[in-house]
């Protein structure tokens, strides 16, 4: 059974936001109106987590990061659950039943990363937006947690590719839509537990950290520090 | 009761009881009433097409599902060498256009301040009578035509139009003539691409080169190659930006000051006589005297007098460039943003050439033969000033055909310029939108939309040809017309006896296929790399293409999305420069340097960021949100600046202010970011629009003072003067007194919509 994980280098990521939209985009995350992000509302399974800066002006250089669900391997949210809406798959995915979800809302307090955002409102894109809904992605009904799933759905296209060329799964087969876009090849997904895969060598990196790795949650999202020295 | 445009429908379409949510989302969505039956109870069939992004000048190839006829979602083409399966925001978000509401779904005649629609004959007809008329009087000169488009080939139809109908003033704004277009002042030729395979220091002045340039997916990864090469990167900008982020050196600075930059590290290479001078003997006859202005006038510590850039600072960048092999000092059009911008180039022109242009490269072949190029009289250049001038002369210009371009939008002094262009006796414009522009116009003959148009993308920045195909994706939804076929029928009816060779645009572009089949050179986009023992095979004239004949090569050509020459042949880059004028501080700076400003009032910095290319984002949905989304900014305009100067000024971070300059009053939300230039106000472009998309927040260029560059017309980004005249007070639910006192009339904002 595959450990699925990201590894995320910093020392590429110029920041350019194509993973926040190719994300937004590929599991129709609501787009919301002025109104309701004003109230805190906005909805990003994968965002640039706001900017801080190492050194002061002219020397500074900033040091956001793309930042979505941890995957963590001893994820808090889902101890919290009262009806099991969450939980962790064998593949290490920590995924969302969003018909069981009753709102409560005890796994978004309860994630350290503030991963998962919460459904306000009755699923509305604007027009534009209507005809390009993603038809593998079921939309989220109002009052439930939503969050990064790893694009868990592309999982399940391919396997049934892979069962029906009478074939394995193979590594690209499978690979969310952030890592596809990135125009700087800094995202990397794949199997963990597989020596083979490049993710499995890049968390040997001496530039690897995770966030918040003391707090024993095992977050299968790794991050390379930019500093290259 | 306030009902919002969603909601006034969503009352109609409730009048429909038992609708099913696709029938209603039909009832919003611009999709033409011959393909609901699909939408509704089609079969939900997944196909992928290939086709390219014209949103920017990169080029990038895009691989787009559908389910059923319809679009759903764009990706980017593995199989490009362009963008190797990377793609942007706005080329994800490209979709959207196709549905969106306010696409106009055929021709229309302005009568009496409203458009009514009409027919594509009626349109034409009038189109072509109008010119007819003006042309029979020999008055050529008194119609202008602005386009602006990121296809070279789309872009020589319009010269050809204007070879042939002698309408000389055609003023094309294309990223790539206007990136090169310095270099035709001062040299006899331009570079095609950086050489990165020998370019061992890019010193960048201005571009944004990873966001939006002439490749910006390309430019992404070779900058990465290069930085793991060990090579350096510096950059000259105002804003520490995407581009920025990740290179050696940032030295913020203003556009306006890049010229005395760029003589500062040419005095270090001079001085250190570090300098190729047998490039400079035989390439550069003045010189000498180049070289005794430098050293007169711009030693580091003068530089740093006239700049504020440190002394030091200069001598170890310019100890870089002059220690490097093949160092290449980068622009592109975004310099010519500033009153200096072709004087900015001009110098930095200047300090390639004391090193060879080393770090640049040039194709041998051109690598297609265009149909402008057949008139050797179709070389002069007329630009967005001429237009500036001859509009502010009322009553001298009778018709302007206007195609792609937003020119008010993308203006400083909008109301002026609107008034101008409302005088003009004769608009046309071919936008697929009611925009800023387009709602002056007397005639609307809208384009098509980017996913149904078929057209080829030239690029040579990457040191190798390509072109990618874009290519209709769905047929018209619309009554729209490209715009190249309508130019084409103009060219024939207005001179019968010009001999075309094409009936029309796809024909045309196909007479251009033509020249890649039968010169039997390159490859489609669906094979890899060659390897070395292919490439020998190759250049000994051994081809394994294995079409039938062209239309063969012409299916393969559509399906793989695209063609490329990795066997092309390159050549160092050697151009003659000649400034033809006598050296002096006024060759190389305006005078309008802003560097010190009084006390309470700032610089205001206009900067892109890489969600809007020329005011093209705000029908992208997912783009207006997420602009701001860093700092939890939604749906309205920010103002970025040093904490530092904020405190002086005694305003806090994410406070809600009210910014004057001399063209009126805004609102924006103050954002501390201490990598601002102090003094600065940084603003983003690409909001408030009044007749566009989603219409949120303000245009900061609107109150910019009416500052251009007087070689290449572009206006001024970052020398107005602004401050900070009123601050909310904290706890105040309504900030009622800054929409009292935000002067909307100046940009018209009677009609904001913002999506409820």
């Amino acid at each position: 059974m595959p450990r699925y994980g990201m590894v995320i280098d910093l020392n590429k990521c110029n920041q350019c936001g194509a993973c926040v939209t190719a994300c937004k985009l590929e599991n129709n995350v609501q787009i919301v109106s002025k109104e309701n992000a004003d109230m805190g509302r906005a909805m990003y399974w994968m965002k640039m987590l706001d900017i801080n800066y190492e050194g002061s002006y002219p020397e500074i250089r900033p040091t956001n990061i793309p930042m979505l669900c941890q995957q963590c391997d001893e994820p808090s949210c889902t101890k919290v659950c009262p009806v099991r809406a969450t939980y962790k798959r064998d593949d290490g995915i920590v995924a969302q039943i969003y018909p069981q979800c009753i709102g409560c809302r005890y796994c978004m307090a309860n994630c350290p990363y503030t991963a998962k955002v919460f459904n306000w409102l009755k699923d509305e894109q604007p027009v534009e937006n209507e005809k390009c809904y993603n038809t593998d992605v079921s939309v989220r009904p109002k009052g439930i947690v939503e969050k990064c799933t790893f694009c868990i759905h592309r999982l399940q296209k391919a396997k049934e590719n892979a069962k029906s060329e009478h074939r394995k799964l193979e590594e690209d087969d499978y690979i969310p839509a952030c890592a596809e876009v990135c125009p700087s090849n800094a995202i990397y997904f794949g199997d963990l537990d597989d020596p083979k895969s490049q993710v499995a060598k890049l968390v040997h990196d001496y530039r690897k950290f995770t966030l918040q790795e003391e707090l024993g949650t095992k977050p299968k999202v790794y991050y390379l520090s930019a500093k290259s020295e | 009761m306030e009902i919002n445009r969603r909601e006034f429908m969503k009352l109609i379409g409730g009048s429909f009881a038992g609708l099913a949510i696709g029938g209603a989302a039909g009832t919003l969505m611009k999709i033409p009433k011959s393909m609901e039956p699909v939408l509704y109870t089609g079969p939900r069939k997944e196909s992928w097409k290939l086709t390219a992004c014209a949103n920017c000048p990169g080029g990038c190839s895009l691989k787009v599902r559908l389910i059923d006829e319809f679009p759903i979602q764009a990706f980017g083409n593995p199989l490009s060498p362009v963008n190797k399966g990377g793609i942007c925001s706005i080329g994800l978000a490209s979709v959207a256009s196709l549905y969106h509401p306010d696409r106009l779904t055929g021709p229309l005649k302005n009568v009496d301040g409203k458009f009514v629609s009409i027919t594509y004959d009626e349109a034409y007809k009038i189109l072509s009578d109008k010119l007819g008329k003006i042309l029979s009087k020999n008055n050529q000169d008194n119609i202008f035509i602005i386009a602006q488009t990121e296809s070279q080939l789309k872009a020589s139809i319009f010269k050809k139009f204007s070879d042939e109908t002698g309408i000389k003033n055609l003023v094309l704004d294309e990223f790539h003539s206007n990136s090169i277009y310095p270099y035709s002042l001062i040299s006899d030729k331009a570079p095609d691409f950086i050489d990165f395979e020998k370019c061992d220091y890019l010193l960048n002045f201005g571009s944004r080169m990873t966001e939006i340039s002439d490749n910006p997916l390309y430019f992404t990864r070779k900058i990465i190659e290069h930085r793991a090469k060990g090579y350096k990167i510096g950059v000259v900008q105002p804003k520490l930006n995407s581009s920025v982020a990740k290179t050696d050196d940032w030295v913020p600075l203003l556009p306006i000051s890049f010229a005395d930059f760029a003589l500062g590290i040419a005095y270090i290479l001079i001085k250190d006589e570090k300098y190729d001078k047998n490039f400079v003997g035989k390439y550069f006859p003045e010189f000498n005297e180049y070289k005794q202005f430098v050293l007169d006038n711009y030693y580091p510590e003068k530089v740093e007098e006239l700049i504020g850039v440190p002394a030091d600072k200069i001598l170890s960048i310019g100890r870089d460039f002059e220690k490097a092999s093949a160092p290449a000092a980068y622009f592109d059009e975004s310099l010519l943003y500033s009153t200096n911008g072709t004087k900015n180039a001009m110098a930095i022109i200047a300090l390639n050439a004391l090193k060879g242009f080393s770090g640049y490269g040039t194709l041998k072949d051109d690598l297609l033969k265009l149909e402008s190029e057949k008139n050797p009289n179709s070389k002069e250049d007329v630009t967005f000033a001429r237009f500036k001038e001859r509009v502010a002369d009322n009553g001298s210009i009778q018709a302007l055909l206007i195609s792609g371009s937003n020119i008010v939008f993308n203006s400083p002094n909008q109301e002026e310029l609107k008034k101008q262009i409302s005088s003009i006796p004769f608009v046309a414009s071919f936008s697929s939108f009611i925009d800023e522009t387009s709602v002056l116009a007397n005639l609307i003959i809208p384009d098509h939309d980017n996913f149904e148009r078929l057209d080829l993308l030239p690029g040579e920045s990457m040191g190798f040809p390509t072109i990618t195909v874009q290519q209709p994706i769905v047929t018209p939804f619309f009554n729209t017309t490209d715009t190249s076929d309508v130019f084409i029928s103009l060219m024939k009816d207005l001179k019968p006896d010009v001999k075309l060779t094409y009936q029309n645009y796809s024909d045309y572009l196909k007479q251009i296929a033509k020249q890649l089949y039968t010169n039997h050179t390159g490859i489609l986009m669906d094979q890899r790399k060659p390897t070395a023992i292919e490439n020998g095979l190759k250049k000994i004239g051994w081809d394994s293409s294995q079409f039938s004949g062209f239309d063969d090569f012409w299916d393969g050509f559509l399906e793989a999305g695209g063609w490329w020459n990795p066997y092309a042949a390159k050549e160092s880059f050697n151009p003659k420069i000649e400034f033809k004028q006598k050296f002096s501080k006024e060759l190389f700076t305006s005078g309008n340097a802003t560097t010190s400003v009084s006390k309470n009032k700032l610089r205001m910095n206009i900067f892109r960021k890489n969600f809007d290319y020329k005011g093209n984002m705000s029908i992208y949905p997912v783009l207006v949100e997420q602009f701001g989304s860093n700092w939890t900014v939604f749906y309205e305009l920010w103002a970025e600046i040093n904490p530092e100067t904020a405190q002086k000024l005694s305003v806090n971070d994410r406070s809600k202010v009210l910014l004057r300059t001399t063209s009126g009053n805004f609102p924006a939300i103050l954002i501390y970011n201490p990598s601002i230039i102090p003094g600065n106000l940084d603003i983003p472009f690409g909001l408030g629009h009044t007749n566009f998309g989603n219409n949120c927040g303000y245009n900061p260029l609107a109150y910019s003072d009416d500052l251009f560059d007087r070689k290449s017309g572009k206006p001024s980004f970052s020398e107005t003067i602004i401050e900070i005249v009123s601050v909310e007070k904290q706890g105040e639910s309504s900030p009622l007194a800054f929409n009292n006192s935000t002067d909307k009339t100046k940009v018209g904002n009677q009609d904001r919509r913002t999506y409820a």
